[in-house]
């Protein structure tokens, strides 16, 4: 808390000593990297599932269960949804694995990755190296679909921590993939969820044994390169009995003017007296001020309190693509487990964001909290979709859940779709949630005191947010202002 | 230090001030009062640059360090970092930013403007501390949110803070004894009694005189109808205490 | 859904019915055939299922005497202008249409249709965002009668206007369609019951339509109160259209019924225009009350306040989904919504979707939902002062639906409502 306020104040501060080279709407992370890929033709049926996995060394057991999921995704519909318009996704137009091809076979440590990689990462403020990689934080480096390395492994291990890329998970801890992998999110849940198990390049892969309390913070770094691919990474985050850890994820992408297709999937499993912190901070490429290009972010992020006591919380700052469909759920099986959803949402140009959280209640005195903020401007829609299932058997369930919109500007809209099923009468659910535009006497207040209009604007915005910032570890927290900071610039007046 | 000039001004269309003139010079303060509806807190607003009002005709003369400049048609922000200031009558909230963080950001504005260093958040908060003892402020009040949840008597101490903060040139106090308690009221007086200098000039805005007791002005200016009717010391004040203000409006 | 003789009782009514007529209900007809009737796969079906409601052979209401003659001269009030439709047929023996007040005028919805008043024929095409057209369409090529009410403009008529419709003598499985239509003329004023009641424990379903225009300036209390049998099913739409500066406050009242859906929709079509749209059900044993409601808020400067409450016991379920739509023009939108859920019954459940759509910037709209108990620490305290617990719960309860029923203004209204609410909680003299 106390580190936070200091926080807002820096960041005040360094947006004052910023000089203003980004122009309005500037995305800084658009630039491509020039680099041989591994990019076999477009197209997918089940011999890319093959390919995919044969590239990646799998076991027979990791291609049956991909295979099977392909057949399935065969049978499904692409969903639509009323708050949603786009132009149709060509499924056989899409390269389903690019990877940078090595220029050694295996390196042995980080420090033999190609230059232009480490030097992709260094650009985006994600080093990698021993001499310059970040303290307190071990990143998992993802471009297109493999991993490009992941620091720290060896001082993890110490604790038994275990965090690799999800390939390399397959083939080096089988029995805990096969176990865990689709326990939350079968291969037969949605559309886009199917889609990622036939298809998946990679992801990270975490598993915190009993007890232990992960010493620095777990982060996957997320890049989109190549050109008309599709990322589809998977994540799988295991917090055994009494463990805990906090797991951040960053996502960009170069500027273009065509679509990209993203489709995650994360599942989390926290057992008895288990917590997960997980936070992401979401900016691919979001389009231009006409609305071409962008990613098309269809995601599906649930975790399961599989144990008494168990806790997990997400965090969110979305700020980037085209068109977002993310819900980031808990199943709160264990009794007095506690689900958490933070949420920023911010759209601007065309952007439509279509976010929320289902938190399920099955186990005895489950408790969830649910706080949303979305901020529209320019001609995007932005919508709050939510659901709060309360199951007969969840005695003593409770809920809060808090949804404010805010609109900047006269041609974007803001809706609000909340879901409250409840099948238990003892439980307890409030929610509430408001609309409103900056007022203009608060925004006067401040120029009033020397303020000029962005840095009132940013205030306000900062305050309205502020109880999801402060869910979020301290970096993220600053790079999130700055990341709402520049993309509303210029849309206020 | 301000020279106002046949200022007319309104809101919507509907003219409020009708035709202001005003010499304040560094060093004074000046007492405007008058009945409700004259147009007092209009004054302030336009001094201070209220986008819902417009000046319809005459200039607002700022003059300071020999540089003279016409404030009609200036960002309010510019205003404020050239030393403009306005204690609210209704003091705004802003959820979630905690004042110090809002009292730093806007201190640095001004400091930025003006060319001066601005503070590291260690030094200004021993700053900040030091001015808030002046108005035996709780120390917990500049970790809350800017006004939110403040009684009366602190958002009216929060606003003299933020003076004391921000050192301006020229401060309009509108109505800022409205909503005090005898105690607090004191404590805002002394507050302000403490920021007078001989090169800074304040305008209290008020409806009574209660307040002039405690700063005593130079001059006192009857405001009614939107124009200066009467212009006298602060013996003024008291007259009107004791007749009111029809005898003035005849 | 089946209809027994339907073919015959569409080619005997649309021969009866003036050109336009006819047209409009062979229209609607084919609406309706087309549409088919909505599905739990249906967005705003998702939490109601029809399959065993219409899963009957339906006829056709084929008379329209009243039978019951004791117990509803127990509920015709005399203070009050009665207007009473029996099956859907304006009853003119029971109705206190011969001496009305001046500025009020009440006929048979047939008789005006015929005459081909504009007004109608325009208001009886429309649709709203909220209708469930399968069972719109459905009134509109089978409904036999109806009532029309008109209030002059400046007229102030002091009498609550008690609209009464009564299903009667029918038997099992009968399907009616109670339709009204109101307009409301420039800165008239009146109070408005319509109350929808069945005497016999049988199963039939009740199709209603209301309409009411309410010009500008106008101000208008409306209140809905439902007490079918318990067996039965009502499937109404009450769609109301408010222009400049009119003021409308409005209730919605389920208490009978086996399976309810309430489609109750404002379009705020005037700049200024206030709404007031409050709610109530008291439910029990297998009940399903549903619950749809819809502020359309399209010119600038209106205000609406929304409160809506359910008490469930048994094993009841309630669905309340309210949409508050804000129009890019509708600048300066105050829109306050909450629901409130009392769950007393063990295996009660809820399903609440409150919704915001909003378009402007420049808008205040807020809404909340809570689904919660009677608080044990009351219960207590009222039990430490001896009061058994039946009563401490009934007592709190009925806290709970004062609370609501005390947002109605007009008296008589009030205590028509209160004296259905004393049937379910008899311990509490209200």
């Amino acid at each position: 808390m106390e580190a936070n306020k200091g926080n807002m104040a820096d960041i005040v501060r360094q947006k004052e000593l910023e000089d203003n080279k980004l122009a309005a709407g500037d995305y800084r992370y658009g630039f491509h990297t020039d680099i041989e890929e591994d990019k076999p033709p477009k197209g997918l049926n089940e011999d890319t599932v093959r390919l995919i996995s044969f590239k990646k060394k799998e076991p027979e057991w990791m291609l049956e269960w991909r295979l099977k999921a392909f057949r399935y995704w065969q049978t499904m519909k692409e969903p639509t949804w009323p708050n949603f318009e786009y132009g149709p996704i060509d499924y056989q137009d899409i390269y389903y694995y690019s990877a940078p091809k090595p220029k050694k076979a295996t390196p042995a440590s980080l420090e033999e990755v190609d230059q232009e990689l480490l030097k992709t990462f260094d650009r985006l403020g994600i080093p990698l190296t021993e001499q310059k990689r970040l303290t307190g934080v071990a990143v998992d480096a993802v471009f297109d679909s493999i991993s490009v390395g992941t620091t720290h492994q060896s001082e993890l291990a110490k604790y038994g921590v275990i965090f690799c890329s999800m390939s390399e998970a397959v083939i080096k801890h089988p029995d805990l993939v096969k176990k865990y992998l689709g326990s939350v999110v079968p291969y037969t849940d949605n559309f886009f969820a199917s889609l990622n198990a036939a298809v998946f390049s990679d992801g990270s892969f975490c598993f915190i044994p009993k007890g232990v309390r992960c010493p620095i913070e777990l982060s996957t770094y997320f890049r989109i390169n190549a050109e008309n691919t599709g990322q589809f990474e998977r994540t799988l985050v295991i917090a055994e009995e009494s463990s805990y850890v906090s797991y951040l994820e960053g996502c960009t992408a170069p500027m273009r003017d065509t679509n990209q297709l993203h489709a995650a999937v994360v599942e989390l499993v926290a057992l008895d007296h288990a917590e997960i912190k997980y936070s992401t901070v979401q900016n691919w490429y979001s389009g231009d001020k006409e609305g071409r290009g962008g990613i098309y972010n269809f995601v599906t992020k649930r975790g399961k309190c599989a144990g008494v006591n168990s806790q997990i919380s997400w965090t969110q700052v979305e700020a980037g693509s085209a068109i977002t469909w993310k819900y980031p759920s808990v199943i709160l099986q264990g009794d007095n487990s506690v689900g958490k959803f933070y949420s920023v949402a911010l759209t601007n140009h065309y952007m439509n964001a279509d976010t929320g959280s289902k938190m399920i209640h099955i186990g005895k005195n489950t408790k969830s909290t649910i706080v949303s903020k979305g901020i529209s401007s320019d001609h995007a829609h932005n919508s709050y979709r939510g659901l709060v299932k309360i199951m007969p058997s969840a005695d003593g369930a409770r809920n809060f859940s808090q949804c404010d919109s805010m609109l900047v500007g006269n041609n974007c809209s803001a809706n609000t779709f909340p879901y409250i099923e409840v099948r238990n009468n003892t439980a307890v659910v409030e929610h509430e949630a408001s609309t409103s535009k900056i007022n203009a006497e608060q925004m006067f207040y401040l120029r009033s005191r020397g303020l000029d209009l962005e840095e009132s604007v940013s205030l306000i915005i900062n305050g309205f947010c502020k109880d999801v910032f402060k869910e979020l570890p301290l970096e993220f927290s600053v790079e999130a202002v700055k990341l709402l900071e520049m993309k509303l610039e210029g849309s206020v007046g | 230090m301000l020279e106002i000039k046949d200022l007319h001004a309104g809101i919507e269309g509907k003219e409020i001030l009708k035709g202001i003139n005003l010499n304040v010079n560094a060093g004074e303060v000046h007492a405007i009062m008058g009945p409700n509806g004259s147009g007092k807190s209009t004054l302030s607003k336009v001094i201070a640059g209220h986008p819902q009002y417009t000046v319809t005709k005459g200039s607002i003369d700022y003059e300071v360090n020999f540089k003279k400049i016409n404030l009609v048609g200036m960002d309010p922000d510019l205003r404020a970092r050239e030393g403009v200031f306005m204690a609210f009558q209704y003091p705004v909230e802003i959820p979630g930013i905690p004042t110090s963080v809002f009292l730093r950001a806007a201190f640095n504005a001004v400091c930025r403007h003006q060319g001066t260093v601005e503070m590291d958040p260690i030094d200004f908060d021993k700053y900040m501390r030091e001015k808030m003892k002046i108005l035996s402020m709780d120390e917990k009040t500049i970790d809350r949110p800017v006004n939110v949840d403040f009684s009366g008597g602190e958002k009216k101490r929060n606003e003299i803070l933020q003076m004391a903060v921000l050192n301006p040139r020229l401060a309009v106090l509108d109505e800022t004894d409205s909503g005090l308690d005898i105690d607090s009221m004191k404590i805002v007086s002394e507050g302000v009694n403490k920021l007078r200098r001989r090169d800074n000039t304040i305008i209290l805005i008020t409806h009574y005189q209660r307040l002039l007791n405690y700063i005593q002005p130079d001059f006192v200016h009857i405001l009614y109808n939107g124009r200066i009717v009467k212009s006298e010391g602060k013996e003024l004040a008291q007259e009107v205490e004791n007749r009111g203000y029809d005898w003035l409006i005849q | 859904m089946n209809i027994e003789g339907l073919d015959s009782y569409r080619s005997n009514l649309e021969n009866n019915s003036g050109s336009w007529l006819k047209a409009f209900r062979q229209r609607s007809f084919k609406q309706w055939t087309e549409a088919g009737l909505p599905t739990v796969k249906d967005e705003e079906w998702k939490y109601t299922s029809l399959a065993d409601t219409v899963n009957h052979s339906f006829k056709i209401a084929s008379h329209h005497k009243l039978i019951e003659d004791k117990q509803f001269s127990d509920y015709r009030d005399k203070k009050d202008i009665n207007i009473v439709l029996v099956n859907g047929v304006l009853w003119r023996g029971l109705s206190d249409v011969d001496h009305l007040p001046r500025g009020l005028s009440v006929f048979s919805l047939n008789d005006v249709i015929v005459h081909n008043n504009m007004e109608i024929q325009d208001n009886l095409s429309k649709l709203t965002p909220n209708d469930t057209k399968a069972f719109l369409w459905m009134n509109q090529a089978l409904f036999l009668d109806g009532t029309f009410i008109q209030v002059d403009q400046d007229a102030v008529i002091d009498p609550l206007i008690h609209i009464i419709h009564v299903t009667s003598g029918i038997g099992a499985d009968t399907v009616v369609f109670p339709r009204s239509f109101i307009t409301i003329k420039e800165s008239a004023q009146v109070n408005i019951l319509e109350s929808y009641v069945c005497f016999e424990p049988v199963f039939y379903l009740s199709n209603a339509v209301t309409d009411i225009r309410i010009a500008s300036n106008a101000r208008v209390a409306y209140c809905k109160s439902q007490s079918e049998s318990h067996q039965a099913a009502h499937i109404g739409a009450s769609r109301i259209w408010q222009d400049a500066g009119s003021s409308l406050d409005s209730f919605s009242f389920a208490y009978g019924g086996q399976l309810v859906r309430n489609n109750f929709s404002v379009m705020l079509k005037g700049e200024g225009a206030h709404t007031v749209m409050n709610g109530f059900y008291a439910i029990d044993g297998n009940q399903h009350v549903d619950n749809h409601t819809l502020l359309d808020i399209q010119q600038p400067g209106c205000t609406s306040f929304q409160l809506y409450k359910g008490l469930l016991s048994g094993k009841s379920r309630a669905v309340f989904n309210g949409k508050i739509y804000v129009h890019p023009l509708a600048q300066k939108t105050d829109a306050y919504q909450l629901n409130k859920h009392l769950l007393l019954g063990r295996e009660a459940h809820v399903d609440t979707k409150p919704q915001l759509e909003i378009f402007a910037d420049d808008v205040k709209c807020t809404h909340g939902a809570t689904i919660g108990q009677l608080s044990e620490e009351e219960i207590f305290y009222l039990e430490s002062r001896g009061i058994n617990r039946k009563l401490a719960v009934q007592l709190l309860s009925k806290g709970f639906i004062d609370d609501i029923i005390n947002t109605i203004k007009n008296e008589s209204i009030r205590e028509k409502l209160s004296r259905l609410l004393l049937k379910k909680f008899p311990e509490v003299k209200l």
